[in-house]
């Protein structure tokens, strides 16, 4: 079984867009992250929503006691402003390497041994240079439910 | 006045010069932070001894006998009962209920977590005290909405302060422990007095000097402080055995004189126990051993070997005899050491200098001179003058970290912020513990 059947085109990110533009697109195609291209058009990395919520919504100290915090968190809550102050945010500035790529004829078994190597549930598709959509442990999983 | 039972020639010889000139080419390496500094350590070792065999002042077998099995061994002993206690969980709960108990009040909640690092250091490593206070710090001071910088560096400064009491508490003291010979509990009655004013200066003053960051807050602040200190501890049945296992070391120490038993026997004692009974695997306690540490200590130790070998040592030694020797200039020399290897501290790392003045202290205590008070002298003041700079200890290091992440506006502590604290508290600490030193220094003879 290839990985062909399973990708599901995605917008991309591009320079100078906004942390709330690039959720949209992430909400849209339902993924968890979308490749960010340069001004050429080439994939440089990729934004995440899990790394932007995680760099800018959930500091270190709460991670490390997630399992102490009670649930009135008052001063460390999220406020409306901070979420506007999130979302109005560069996109540009976390963008991080991408090496979850592979191509569409690639079988299911090597796009989940990517994935584990990444540590990531998806993987961007690319032939010749062109993105293609993006392939997520989730559209493996329909696809085994759908072979049953 | 007594004359000199051993007549050197004050020169310097050649072997002097290229043993002097080693050292000082690897410290400068190490505090330099070019390489890490147990790499640096490693190479001024490996040339001290080359060129020491090439020489004929050292030789392998004397390196090795210069390294201290008893501080490494303790160290490494120490280092693994922590690794067992840290994933517990005990630290965060105790941490907690303190945070609790000062019911909000800023001020309480400063003097009761340096009070929890400050005695959990007198017996476990500062390093791993603040590692784990630090990031619960942050967090209940930011539900509290206070900025951490004050509550931070108090806990820093204290950690250090309770480490000097005694004699497993920082590496500094396990080498002057050593070296000396001193037993637990005399270097605790001796130290206490010390400790105890500096840790008050201390705490007095950085209550004054973050007044404003320490103001009071609104009479209700306490519920902000939503937290859960049962969770904090994973596998009670694991804590008690540990707890236990810390209870049984913790009191040999203070008995250990008594049965002849080295302290790091005690300390192995223990981390055979819990090898036992822990239940924990082995490879947790190995894998969380700070083994570069270890290294630099017995890379240091290798090249201050390869200067005492050359006399270089000896020939200190015997410029400052005639002053430890007269009583009437023994106090002066003790606040000395103290003022002089605190200052020394605040710009370097103390370690080198404790270890490069312990063959030094060991020849005059080999003379027939009372080097007593020096020891005590040495111990404060190595640690007393980590408190200045913000790379003046790891937990100073650990504790600004902690405050950069914390995403408090305010609590970003630059070098400078630091120093504006530290040097106060030093001065205040330095005066405190002279003033002790002095008035009672029959005590520490």
């Amino acid at each position: 079984m290839e990985i062909i059947h399973l990708i599901k085109p995605t917008g991309i990110a591009r320079p100078g867009m906004s942390i709330r533009e690039v959720f949209h697109i992430c909400v849209e195609a339902d993924v968890p992250g979308v490749p960010f291209v340069d001004s050429q058009g080439v994939i440089t990395g990729k934004i995440s929503i899990r790394h932007v919520l995680k760099r800018t919504c959930i500091p270190d100290f709460m991670v490390r006691h997630a399992q102490l915090l009670g649930d009135q968190l008052h001063h460390l809550a999220l406020s409306p402003e901070q979420v506007n102050n999130v979302l109005s945010l560069k996109a540009d500035d976390f963008v991080f390497p991408e090496k979850a790529i592979t191509s569409s004829s690639t079988p299911f078994a090597k796009a989940l041994a990517i994935m584990e190597e990444m540590d990531t549930t998806y993987l961007f598709v690319v032939d010749d240079g062109v993105y293609k959509g993006t392939v997520s442990v989730m559209g493996i999983a329909q696809a085994m439910i759908a072979h049953d | 006045m007594i004359e000199n039972p051993v007549q050197t020639p004050l020169v310097f010889t050649q072997e002097m010069w290229i043993a002097t000139g080693i050292l000082v080419g690897a410290y400068l390496l190490i505090f330099s932070e070019v390489l890490h500094r147990a790499s640096a350590a490693v190479i001024g070792a490996v040339v001290m001894v080359g060129i020491g065999m090439a020489t004929d002042f050292y030789t392998q077998e004397g390196a090795i006998s210069a390294i201290d099995g008893n501080t490494l061994l303790l160290l490494l002993a120490m280092m693994m009962l922590v690794a067992l206690l840290r994933p517990t969980g005990g630290l965060e709960y105790i941490g907690i209920k303190l945070a609790k108990l000062s019911g909000g009040s800023p001020r309480k909640l400063l003097v009761y977590l340096c009070l929890a690092t400050s005695v959990i250091s007198m017996f476990l490593d500062n390093v791993t005290t603040v590692l784990i206070f630090a990031p619960l710090t942050v967090l209940i001071t930011r539900m509290l909405d206070l900025n951490p910088a004050p509550f931070l560096m108090g806990e820093a400064m204290l950690s250090n302060i309770g480490g000097i009491s005694t004699l497993v508490g920082d590496p500094t003291t396990i080498m002057i422990g050593s070296a000396a010979g001193i037993d637990f509990i005399a270097f605790l009655i001796h130290m206490l007095p010390m400790v105890v004013p500096a840790w008050i200066t201390t705490v007095l003053l950085l209550l004054f000097l973050f007044r404003h960051e320490l103001r009071p807050l609104q009479e209700n602040a306490a519920k902000y402080m939503d937290l859960d200190e049962s969770k904090a501890i994973s596998n009670p049945a694991c804590l008690k055995r540990v707890a236990l296992v810390l209870a049984i070391v913790i009191m040999l120490f203070f008995i250990h004189h008594k049965l002849h038993l080295f302290p790091a026997y005690v300390a192995w004692i223990g981390v055979a126990i819990a090898m036992l009974i822990s239940g924990s695997r082995p490879e947790q306690m190995f894998t969380d051993v700070e083994w570069s540490v270890l290294l630099f200590f017995a890379a240091l130790f290798i090249i201050v070997g390869g200067v005492d070998a050359s006399g270089m040592l000896d020939l200190l030694g015997h410029a400052l005899a005639e002053q430890a020797r007269n009583p009437e200039t023994l106090l002066l020399s003790g606040l000395m050491v103290i003022w002089v290897a605190a200052l020394l501290s605040a710009i370097v790392d103390n370690i080198p200098i404790t270890i490069t003045m312990l063959p030094i202290f060991s020849g005059l205590q080999t003379q027939g001179i009372d080097v007593t008070p020096l020891w005590w002298a040495l111990a404060i003041g190595v640690g007393l003058g980590g408190n200045v700079t913000h790379i003046g200890a790891t937990a100073n290091i650990i504790c600004i970290s902690e405050a950069e992440r914390s995403g408090h506006p305010q609590a970003r502590i630059s070098p400078l912020q630091w120093f504006r604290a530290g040097l106060p508290v030093l001065l205040a600490s330095l005066i405190a513990v002279s003033l002790v030193y002095a008035m009672f220094f029959g005590w520490f003879r």
